[in-house]
């Protein structure tokens, strides 16, 4: 295999013009061969600047840039359809966060890894300087989900699976790919040597996050629903109950309803129904 | 910034750097203070900052020999500084990206304040070849101690000028620390096992 196949980079974009300059910079420090590297964003928030600043930072890269049609699509939905644009000689998608910063190694450490047996489907960046606190395996870097801030993706595995299921707005999606993911036989690994900066939603001190956690639930409702069952929702709804505003804990039950998917039947050891708010045991 | 360095730990100076060109605060940059004539180690500091060529502007100090400690290795780095903050960090500490943003606006709404400190969180890990490992994370143990969690100003860092610091716990900088023998870690389908006989 080429050491260095063609890498589509996806960004979906929400009020993000704030994070635009320094993701850009990012990108164009990445080590990678230019010809093979291209760079999508997809703005879920049209009209917030973000394509007047990108023209005035005149990227040094490919980048194709649109807005949502459609008004504000969620993350999945956004990215599948970035991943629709991405041509078949395409072998990975990048999965980037807006308030991502990918160290100028990172791509290069994560293909690396991508082509190394066996070989994994999604390869998930180490998140600097706040790591993920989720436990992956220290000799195999194998990991129960991949967070989509970082993540490459092969992408016939992406389009295998359908993608991330749309009916997630926002949160979680990656934790359901990942999963379908290790059901349908396919590896998810995290790549410690990867790094990329990400400004958390933890770190960013001042922002009303009643929107995000709101989404939050509902993801962890319809992942508990999907891979445990109803026993498994009561325990998350307690515990969410216990933690979340009143209001926003029956906002999400009640966006809830309306997407329950049906449960799956099958098991795999690295899904694991933990009895808190979490989707795999925390290293801290 | 200024981040001062010991010899043949330039390796630890990239983290460094990404978390002081990741910062939200506008116009920062870094002043390296080199302890080194090793050109290896000026070849590797300039490589950084090829990398990190228009995400942060980086100063390099070099300091021959450096008798008085890292108090006169941060002297020469705050010598060559021109903003009105500065920070002192060595090359085993990251800040968090809000940390001079948040800190910067406590002292901006307080003039009479020398300086603004946020909280320290000791990450004990180990170096593997492509760097660094964190496994554990804790607050420093008295909350204050260390010095790479603090913002001051530049003007009042000498003399008697004196002046309050207010704290600002929500400003996070990580002070890591190398552990002397890897850390074991359970691997993860063990784990798995363990936690559904926990949680059948």
């Amino acid at each position: 295999m080429d050491s260095t196949p063609p890498v589509a980079v996806q960004v979906v974009l929400y009020r993000s013009s704030r994070w635009l300059p320094k993701l850009v910079r990012g990108l164009e420090r990445l080590e990678y061969p230019r010809e093979r590297l291209r760079v999508r964003m997809l703005n879920n928030s049209p009209g917030d600047g973000s394509r007047e600043l990108l023209e005035a930072l005149s990227p040094r890269l490919t980048l194709e840039y649109e807005d949502s049609a459609e008004g504000n699509l969620g993350f999945g939905r956004a990215h599948n359809l970035l991943a629709a644009r991405a041509g078949a000689d395409t072998e990975h998608l990048l999965l980037l966060n807006p308030d991502a910063i990918p160290f100028h190694d990172c791509l290069l450490r994560l293909v690396d890894r991508a082509a190394r047996a066996p070989r994994p489907a999604l390869v998930e960046a180490c998140q600097f300087p706040n790591e993920h606190p989720k436990v992956h395996d220290p000799a195999t870097g194998e990991t129960g989900w991949c967070s989509a801030a970082c993540l490459l993706v092969r992408t016939d595995v992406f389009a295998e699976l359908g993608g991330f299921d749309d009916r997630i707005f926002l949160y979680c999606e990656d934790v359901d790919l990942s999963w379908r993911a290790w059901l349908a036989g396919h590896r998810c690994v995290f790549e410690p040597a990867a790094r990329c900066v990400h400004v958390t939603q933890h770190g960013d001190h001042g922002k009303d996050l009643s929107n995000e956690i709101y989404h939050g639930y509902v993801g962890g409702l319809f992942v508990r629903q999907r891979y445990f069952g109803e026993a498994s929702v009561e325990r998350y709804t307690e515990a969410m109950r216990a933690a979340a505003p009143a209001d926003v804990a029956e906002r999400a039950l009640r966006t809830f309803a309306t997407i329950r998917p049906r449960t799956l039947a099958a098991a795999h050891p690295l899904i694991v129904d933990l009895p808190d708010l979490n989707y795999a045991p925390l290293r801290w | 910034m200024v981040i001062t360095t010991q010899p043949g730990r330039v390796a630890r100076l990239r983290d460094a750097l990404y978390s002081v060109a990741a910062l939200t605060h506008p116009g920062v940059c870094a002043i390296v203070v080199l302890q080194s004539a090793d050109p290896g180690d000026r070849a590797r500091v300039d490589e950084l900052t090829h990398h990190l060529c228009g995400l942060l502007e980086v100063r390099v100090v070099a300091v021959e020999d450096a008798r008085g400690g890292v108090e006169e290795l941060r002297e020469a780095g705050l010598a060559s500084a021109r903003g009105e903050l500065v920070c002192l960090l060595d090359d085993g500490d990251v800040l968090y990206p809000q940390f001079a943003a948040v800190l910067g606006g406590a002292l901006d709404a307080d003039p009479a304040c020398a300086a603004a400190r946020g909280a320290c969180v000791h990450a004990t890990g180990r170096m593997e070849e492509h760097g660094f490992v964190v496994e554990t994370k804790a607050p420093a143990p008295d909350g204050t101690a260390d010095g790479c969690a603090v913002l001051h100003r530049r003007d009042r860092l000498h003399g008697d000028a004196g002046g309050e610091v207010v704290a600002v716990p929500v400003a996070v900088a990580e002070h890591r620390i190398i552990a002397a023998t890897p850390a074991r870690r359970m691997p993860l389908r063990r784990l798995a096992r363990r936690l559904r006989r926990l949680y059948p």
